[in-house]
């Protein structure tokens, strides 16, 4: 009895309050981050062993929200091309690039210098996606030698965008107004529309040459970046590979889901997807053993 | 025991009250999540966006269908044997054309039966999904809503309307952009409703259908309800669940200080006549 009463006693005091607190607001973080960081390394790890390769992941998750509870957009900077550049000149010639990528797009100029880095490489490259590349990620898996997404994931058109607006839409105005009514500024868009998808054009050309006859890599080029489509259009791995004619794998291994759900973001306050984790399995079947692969 | 450890005691309990909260209300949800799934032998994924809620310095959040819930849902789905029904409870204002799309293309691609669940309203984005499903069960004044596109704040189809209507070299540069953009994004919505439409039992519809969701025959926030939805020809019908119902109410509206709308929560049924004699005298 005079234990417990000890022990309560040693909790409900002023030194104890404070060690709580202190467990609670700077260890329990610390070892929480440590730990999801050791998680990620040994996926990593492990990826790397079975392929014997490099492996980069760069995976911008929509919207973190900062310290002041603003939401902050995430995207390809020059920032990450300088990570990937780094750590594409620490691997040996040799050794094949696996490359993850989870992102909206970006600068074309990040963009780019990834994907000529990636092009450069001599071993084997393959660009995995696992959810969606949208632009500046669909303009970095061009580069690969091999490109393998999920069933359902999507890649995008990499049309240029000048500010808020597609430098496609700005090119549409000057066909349709005569050029005395037209703003002086949308006027300096439209050169800089011109410029830009024909850089892009050439850019996607030579990222694709070696793996196709020219024809072909030139009329997906013009394809993706002529602004057939809007921005955010979807283009799913069938799609990808049926209609525009890149070659497309859907063998996604299992350990990249495993890896791109470490970097889901940290204790979310309010989800808004719900399910009890764990696979379903068609009653009758053995249950609760390995992850079933599509 | 003093007045002291009394107080600490008080402290710590009243401290940890949220936390408890919180835990047992997540352990109600997972208990009905898997009642559910039980009974119906069918993997449950909810998409739920409460509207509103506060962040740290008080300005409202809106929630809507993004990317991070796609890439959500369809892990979930990835998990899910290709046998299995899906049973997908939707609660959402919609949101981004990609974000739903993925979800309802792999909706669409899934063997097993899947059912969208709504017990509210699902529009927009949410509405786009459903369509993907085998079936929609709504129930009696839930509402689904048009799939037109939206571009920057604009409906697609309005700003198509002033191209109709006037010469382009009286129109601003900007409308002219958007209407570029408006127009293109009509048409991939459209052609991806008649693809999502494909195989389902439309009675041949499905090209009609697409039209009349996608195109801006109303309002974006016109509500689709049941009776239209049936007319319309869709795959509804309005039988239910309750634990479907009992789930959502598992998932009320967060940190609002002062609820706008309250009631006693116990069923009301009409008892057989005379309680009351005296009341209407």
């Amino acid at each position: 009895m005079s234990s417990v009463k000890r022990f309560f006693k040693a909790i409900f005091s002023w030194r104890g309050f404070v060690a709580l607190l202190f467990v609670l607001f700077f260890v329990i973080p610390v070892i929480q981050s440590w730990r999801i960081e050791t998680l990620r390394e040994n996926a990593i790890r492990r990826l790397e062993k079975k392929h014997g390769s490099r492996v980069i992941v760069l995976i911008h998750r929509q919207e973190s929200v900062n310290v002041l509870g603003i939401p902050v957009v995430r995207y390809i900077n020059i920032d990450d091309s300088e990570d990937v550049l780094r750590a594409i000149r620490l691997t040996d010639k040799n050794t094949p690039l696996d490359f993850i990528l989870h992102t909206p797009g970006g600068l074309v100029l990040a963009a780019s210098q990834i994907a000529k880095a990636i092009k450069r490489h001599p071993a084997k490259t393959t660009v995995f996606v696992p959810h969606y590349a949208m632009s500046g990620g669909t303009l970095i898996a061009l580069a690969a030698n091999e490109i393998v997404m999920d069933p359902n994931a999507v890649l995008g058109p990499i049309d240029p965008q000048l500010g808020d607006f597609p430098a496609a839409s700005v090119l549409k105005v000057v066909d349709a107004k005569p050029i005395g009514r037209i703003d002086d500024a949308t006027l300096v868009l439209a050169d800089q529309s011109k410029k830009a998808i024909a850089q892009i054009v050439a850019l996607a050309q030579q990222l694709l040459s070696g793996k196709m006859p020219a024809e072909k890599a030139s009329a997906i080029a013009q394809r993706l970046a002529s602004g057939e489509w809007t921005h955010d259009f979807p283009i799913t791995a069938e799609a990808a590979r049926d209609l525009i004619g890149l070659p497309i794998g859907t063998q996604m291994p299992e350990e990249v889901f495993q890896l791109t759900g470490l970097y889901r973001q940290a204790n979310e306050a309010s989800p808004s997807v719900f399910y009890l984790p764990g696979p379903r399995y068609k009653k009758g079947e053995s249950s609760g053993k390995e992850v079933a692969v599509h | 025991m003093n007045i002291g450890d009394l107080f600490w005691f008080f402290f710590v309990i009243s401290a940890m009250q949220p936390v408890i909260t919180k835990r047992m209300l997540e352990y109600s949800r997972q208990r009905m999540i898997s009642k559910i799934e039980h009974d119906r032998g069918s993997r449950v994924i909810l998409l739920v966006h409460r509207q509103e809620t506060m962040n740290f310095l008080g300005f409202p959040v809106y929630r809507y269908i993004d990317v991070d819930d796609s890439e959500e849902v369809l892990r979930a789905i990835h998990m899910t044997d290709r046998e299995v029904p899906i049973d997908l409870i939707l609660h959402t204002p919609g949101g981004l054309v990609l974000a739903a799309l993925q979800i309802a293309k792999a909706i669409q691609k899934h063997k097993g039966k899947v059912t969208a669940f709504v017990p509210h309203y699902a529009m927009s984005g949410g509405t786009l999904i459903s369509l993907a499903a085998d079936e929609i069960v709504m129930s009696e004044h839930a509402v689904l809503g048009p799939v037109d596109p939206q571009v920057g704040k604009f409906p697609a189809a309005s700003i198509l309307k002033v191209l109709g209507k006037k010469p382009p070299k009286d129109m601003e540069d900007e409308t002219l952009i958007m209407a570029d953009q408006a127009e293109k994004a009509i048409v991939q919505v459209r052609e991806s409703v008649k693809d999502l439409l494909q195989g389902k039992p439309t009675n041949g519809k499905a090209d009609e259908l697409a039209r009349l969701l996608s195109e801006g025959t109303w309002t974006h926030d016109f509500p689709i309800t049941f009776e239209i939805a049936q007319m319309l020809g869709l795959p509804v019908s309005s039988n239910i669940p309750g634990d479907v119902l009992k789930l959502m109410g598992l998932y009320p509206q967060p940190t609002r200080t002062q609820p706008t709308v309250e009631y006693l929560p116990v069923p009301r049924t009409r008892k057989p006549e005379p309680t009351m004699p005296s009341a209407n005298g």
